[in-house]
This record gives structure tokens, sequence and C-alpha cells, in this order.
């Protein structure tokens, strides 16, 4: 697979996984205060 | 007698509702196609413009207007101004229209589980689909008995969703935390399954890949906008039913932001799942030392009922070894993505009742389901399939667009935009700036033109045709203005008498 490949791969991940993660993490750590 | 409202079990369940009824078949057999003929990677930066400019503003909408004034779509519009109760009736009225003929989808899934089991398919899944699945007819005009295979499955349907549904958001709550989580668990096994396969990793390329001069045609915009539009369940009243649940302190804006990005989440990953599987595909159909190329999985790529009722059985079958059991993985996976959109469309016309007659969710489910079966079954009859492509495409294409576009000018403009900002910043944990007034006043209404626009001009210059069926030359004329413009204007007027009815108090 081309890097320009394996790079969108990595924006799409970061993107949406990564954006979840904060998201979900700002949801537990408000809950817990 | 005033009773108290129901609530969501818990905020995860309410997030997990949200997230099942936006991720449905639309994830694995639209946007993975689409993404692929619009540039492949570079189609996911439209796309994140297209989700955070008009997808999640128009959810925090949608849910904050739900659970501020605790009222589904149409009492909840007819607080703003009276006569918008109309609208949301309208609003709600497509949604029911929605699941009427979404339950057809699944009604073939059910059949399809059963086939899957002996891959009954052969070597000719397009014929088997066409001739043995639907019998389809000649055309709209020959309608023909329903089909008995798919009224088992159109039954085995309204059954679940009655069953789910009869004591509203509180078995919602529970069913949706096996029916979120097993369709990804399941596509994960395809995923892996396909990736030690040959072939697999270059259907990934092809998906991936970016060809970043696309993005200069406007059209691939457009698309981005018109999936991330149709993907969330929006302008359909869907979140503002399941907002008005949530209590009155509830958190909106940062529930959004991740009922958004799990599911485009969930989308970006069926693309690895289909476009693995297409590349095996392709690369069954050459000698072993022939690598696959981009002309060998443009065969292959298909999206809609195409991919999930053709291409993915042919795959299927051509798997190694264990075939029945990945089919009946597949066909799980498709029932519970889909069930969690139908009985959320449901939920949210049957809200508008239960606000305003007060009648209880058991009684609106089996009433619902009982008015809602025999209409559904001119769906699986022998000329169903084209009524099918009629009746979505114009709920679609212009039912939900201009829903979408009046949500967006009534709050905008008419609701007090400002202190509906302050209202959710007060009670979320993502704030909200100026940004999200931007996007509904000014970016999600001119897509929304624009898409209607551009539909309208095609209908009027071209009329829609339909999808191509070998020996069909497309829908006649009298088929679209029934199925198509009779069933928005249907649900418009239907909307009139449910707004004009019922007790003066609770006309608001």
């Amino acid at each position: 697979m081309p890097l320009s490949a394996w790079l969108m791969f990595g924006f799409g991940c970061v993107v949406l996984y990564g954006g979840l993660a904060v998201c979900i993490g700002i949801a537990i750590r408000k809950r817990d205060k | 007698m005033a009773k108290t409202r129901d609530r969501w079990h818990s905020r995860t369940a309410f997030i997990m509702a949200a997230v099942g009824s936006a991720v449905g078949l639309g994830n694995v057999w639209r946007f993975p196609y689409v993404a692929y003929s619009n540039g492949g990677g570079a189609f996911l930066i439209p796309y994140f413009v297209a989700l955070f400019t008009a997808g999640i503003p128009m959810l925090i909408l949608e849910m904050g207007i739900g659970q501020r004034m605790q009222k589904g779509v149409p009492l909840a519009f007819g607080s703003v101004r009276k006569p918008l109760q109309w609208f949301g009736w309208w609003a709600a009225g497509l949604s029911a229209g929605i699941v009427i003929y979404y339950s057809t989808i699944l009604a073939w899934s059910w059949v399809y589980l059963w086939h899957s089991l002996t891959e009954a398919w052969g070597n000719t899944p397009q014929d088997f689909f066409a001739d043995t699945v639907l019998k389809r007819s000649s055309g709209p005009g020959v309608i023909g008995w329903p089909v008995l295979p798919l009224v088992i499955g159109m039954a085995l349907t309204w059954l679940a969703i009655y069953l789910i549904l009869r004591k509203g958001v509180r078995s919602v709550s529970k069913v949706v935390m096996v029916t979120v989580p097993l369709p990804l668990i399941l596509l994960a096994i395809l995923l892996v399954r396909a990736l030690t396969l040959p072939g697999a990793m270059k259907g990934i390329e092809f998906y991936l890949t970016p060809d970043f001069s696309k993005l200069a045609n406007p059209k691939i915009w457009l698309d981005a906008y018109g999936q991330i539009f149709f993907s969330l369940s929006l302008a359909s009243g869907v979140m503002i039913g399941y907002g008005s649940y949530l209590g009155k302190k509830a958190e909106i804006t940062n529930s959004a932001f991740i009922t958004g990005l799990a599911n485009c989440g969930t989308s970006f990953f069926a693309g690895l799942v289909v476009f693995s599987m297409l590349g095996y595909l392709a690369q069954t159909g050459l000698p072993a030392d022939v690598p696959v190329n981009v002309s060998h999985v443009e065969k292959v790529a298909e999206d809609g009922t195409g991919l999930a009722f053709v291409t993915f059985p042919t795959a299927i079958s051509k798997l190694p070894a264990l075939n029945a059991l990945f089919g009946v993985v597949f066909f799980v996976a498709l029932l519970t993505l889909g069930i969690d959109s139908a009985f959320a469309l449901q939920e949210a016309f049957t809200t508008g009742f239960h606000d305003k007659w007060h009648i209880p969710p058991e009684k609106l489910a089996r009433v619902f389901v009982l008015i809602a079966f025999p209409i559904s079954l001119l769906f699986v009859t022998r000329g169903g399939y084209y009524w099918f492509d009629i009746v979505d495409h114009w709920i679609c294409s212009f039912g939900l667009v201009v829903s979408g576009l009046i949500q967006c000018i009534i709050v905008g403009y008419l609701y007090g935009i400002r202190d509906f900002r302050d209202y959710l910043n007060g009670q979320s944990e993502v704030k909200l700036g100026d940004w999200w007034i931007w996007a509904l006043r000014y970016v999600t209404p001119v897509v929304l033109l624009v898409i209607l626009a551009v539909n309208l001009i095609q209908e009027v210059t071209e009329g829609y045709k339909g999808g191509e069926i070998e020996g069909y030359d497309g829908h006649p004329r009298w088929a679209t203005l029934v199925g198509g413009w009779g069933t928005v204007l249907f649900w418009a007027v239907l909307g009139y008498f449910l707004w004009k009815r019922g007790p003066r108090s609770d006309q608001t």
C-alpha cells in the first residue's frame, strides 16, 4: 500500500477514533467529578 | 392526568440508542462506495468538514430541542410557533414513511440469512436476488402478490420492532446495549477473515489512496454533505424524539459529538471490511500470480442493494472455508445494523402521539405495527422493488432535505438561537461558540438548498429513472408522481389533520 494511503488511514483514525476517545474521556472525567 | 415522562436508563443508553439510529445499512453499503468513487482517502477531507460544519451542529440542534422542550418533533416545533406543529407532524410522518419501506431491506436480510446456510444463490447471485428472492416483475405497474418468504421476513421485522418498542425507551435502553456493539463485532470478524486472504490489502489500497485533484470538483463536496446528512438520521425527528426522553439537566453537546464521531468511525471501519472483501473477490477472478489492479476492483465495486445482496454473497461463496458461517455473520450484522434505525424511526413518529394524546407506548407500538405491516407488504410484492426505489428516492432527495432546511430556519432565525446556545452551554461538557450558530444559520441551509436545487433540476430535466435494471427503461412518470410526490404530499395532508385534531390544551 502506498504511503499516501497509509497517511489517509492514519488521518481518518486520528480524527474519528482519537476524537471519539477525547469526547468519551471528557464525559468520564466530568462524571467522576 | 400528568404523568412523569419516561427516561433513558443512563446516558450511555441514550448515546447507544442515538448511535444505533445513526449507524445503519448506509454506513456499510453507501459510504465505502461514495468514498471510493470520490477520491478515495481524499474524500475524508470534505467528509470531516461536512461532519463538523453540518452533521454535528444539526445533531446538537435536534437533541437539544427535544431535551429542552421534553417533546417529540411535532409538539417541540409547535411550541416555537403554533402552525409549526404541522411541519413537525410532516417530518415525523416522513420517518414513519421511511420505516415502512426500510423494513423491506430487513425482510430481504431475513431471507438471505436463511439462504446463507446453504449458499442458495449459487453461481448466479444477481439472478437469485431478482428472480428467486424478489421475483421481480417487469415494472411498477405489474405489482402481483406479496412473495411469501419476504412476507415472513417482514412479519419477523415488525414483530421485533413491536417487542423492542412496547415499553418505550425503557425497553430500547436494554436492547441497544446488544444491537449496537454486536454488528461492530461481526464486521470485525469479517475484516479479520478478509485480511488473511489474497487481494484484500489491494482492495483497501484502492479505498484509501487519495486523489486530491477530485477535491476541486464541487460535486464531491455535495456528496460529502449529503452522506453526512443522511447518515446521521437527521431531519426525520429521530434525534428530537430521543432527546425528549433525556432529563432536564442532561448533557447534550458532547453526546452529539460522540454520536457523530461514532457513526462516521463505523462508516470508515465498514469501508475497510467492504474493500478488503472486494479486493479478495477481484483476486479470485484472476490467476494467482496476477495482482489486482484498479480496473479489477472497479468491476466488482458496487453500492446499495447490489453490494449487500449480490456482491457480498458472491464473495462469501468464494471464501475458502466456513462459508455458511460467514454468510450468517454478515446477514446478522445487516439485521442488527438496520433494526436500531427502524425502531428509532417508528419511535420518532409515535412519540408525537404519546405527547399529544398520552397514549401508552405499548398501544402505540401495537397500533402502528398493525397498520404499517400490511402497508409494507406492497414493497415485497413482485413490483415492490420499484416502489421501494421510488419512495426511498423521494423521501430522501426531497422530503428530508426540505425538512432539514426548515429545521435550520426555525432554530436559526425564529427560535432565538443565541439563547438556545447559552442554555446548551449551561449544562454541557463542551461549550459551543459562534461556529455553531454560523453552521446552522448559513452553512447547512445553503448546502441543503443547493442539494435541493440540484435534485429538483435533475427531476425536471431528466426525471428519476431508478437503478440500472436489465431490460427496464426506468420508472414511468405516473409511478414517480404517485409513489414519489404522492408520498411526500400524503404526510403533509395527514400532518395537517393531526395538527388540527386533539384536545385544545395540547395544541401548543
